[in-house]
């Protein structure tokens, strides 16, 4: 067991984080419905009941789509843009899918690399871009999660104040939906930009996300 | 069996699966709604308000909700179309008027009815609401 939480620490303490926060903000979001409902005369909603709704669906779901966006728009962005003294960036004369031999890839394979990047075909093309195309697939999931329960959630505050509904191609142009995707989007496009720059100069002692804390400015592609 | 159970935990966790029951309760207390008030019957008509259309009616008219209800002019036809999102619905009548429900502890309930729609995107004009 200790072995166990020694080589997962990552996955196991960030699991744990997200579990944790994700019943927190259902609690407080459920608060949050209830005070509304006074406010308006209406009646509180258990706990039960507010998780299988929209409103918590919407509050959840435009928060995952817009890190899974971040994630996967800089694992494809990382394969042809530099940055120049950046530990997040490639070396500077490596920008592009490189070659076989660096990536390991069919003849070049070692004895104990993956099947799928030695056999070559679909299956090595599939397994070269299944990141990308996992992370891709859960932004897409949950963005369409996100537009489908942000949907209903504007609906339902639409006949609280007696106007018609809107269609979901009519609420895909909406300020709501717009407003609900962008706002988490330019956070998580700032968190990547200002991280690729600051780990120019700045570092942090033991991680792999900073340069060695004696690293020049100037080296590119240099973990810790 | 196994995989069943999920399927169904998940529907239900979706909230998907009880949509239609919601949009057949709803058609229905609208309807009973306006057949009590088209009927005269007051205590029925008022049971099935929220309670803050029921005390908006009360108090705008200064007299008790099932007084109030008597004098008002709506008829009860037949539903065209039924829409549920989330706590609220909206029915749509052959008239060409609009009853809104929310789903209090008690079932749905009428929120505001003999609604117009309104040029624009504007709220609808409703002869009882909150």
């Amino acid at each position: 067991m200790k072995r166990f939480l020694r080589d997962n620490g990552l996955s196991v303490a960030f699991g744990v984080l997200f579990l944790g926060t994700l019943i927190a903000q259902a609690f407080v979001g459920l608060a949050d419905f209830n005070a509304g409902q006074i406010a308006h005369h209406g009646d509180p909603i258990s706990l039960w009941r507010y998780v299988r709704s929209s409103e918590f669906g919407v509050d959840v779901l435009e928060n995952w789509q817009s890190e899974y966006l971040q994630f996967s728009l800089f694992i494809f962005g990382t394969v042809w843009l530099l940055q120049r003294g950046s530990p997040e960036s490639k070396e500077l004369d490596k920008a592009g899918r490189e070659s076989d031999s660096d990536q390991k890839l069919r003849d070049h394979a070692d004895p104990d690399s993956p099947k799928w990047a030695k056999v070559g075909g679909l299956r090595t093309w599939l397994f070269s871009n299944s990141l990308l195309l996992v992370m891709g697939a859960i932004w897409v999931a949950s963005w369409l999660g996100q537009s489908i329960t942000g949907h209903v959630a504007y609906n339902a505050e639409r006949f609280d104040h007696q106007q018609a509904a809107v269609s979901l191609s009519q609420y895909l142009g909406s300020p709501d939906f717009w407003n609900r995707t962008l706002q988490n989007w330019q956070s998580e496009f700032l968190a990547v930009g200002s991280m690729a720059v600051l780990s120019i100069y700045l570092r942090q002692r033991g991680s792999p996300e900073s340069k060695p804390v004696g690293a020049p400015h100037g080296a590119t592609g240099v973990e810790g | 069996m196994n995989r069943w159970a999920l399927l169904l935990g998940l529907c239900v966790a979706l909230a998907g699966c009880g949509r239609g029951e919601d949009e057949i309760v709803a058609s229905s207390v609208a309807h009973r709604f306006l057949t009590s008030v088209s009927n005269d019957n007051g205590d029925v008509a008022c049971s099935l308000l929220s309670r803050e259309t029921a005390a908006a009616l009360a108090h705008d008219e200064r007299e008790p909700c099932e007084e109030t209800v008597r004098g008002l002019e709506l008829n009860a036809p037949s539903a065209e179309r039924v829409q549920v999102f989330g706590l609220s619905a909206k029915v749509d009548l052959a008239d060409g008027l609009s009853v809104f429900l929310e789903l209090t502890p008690e079932g749905w309930r009428v929120s505001a009815a003999g609604c117009e729609p309104v040029a624009g995107d504007q709220p609808y004009e409703c002869e009882v609401e909150a």
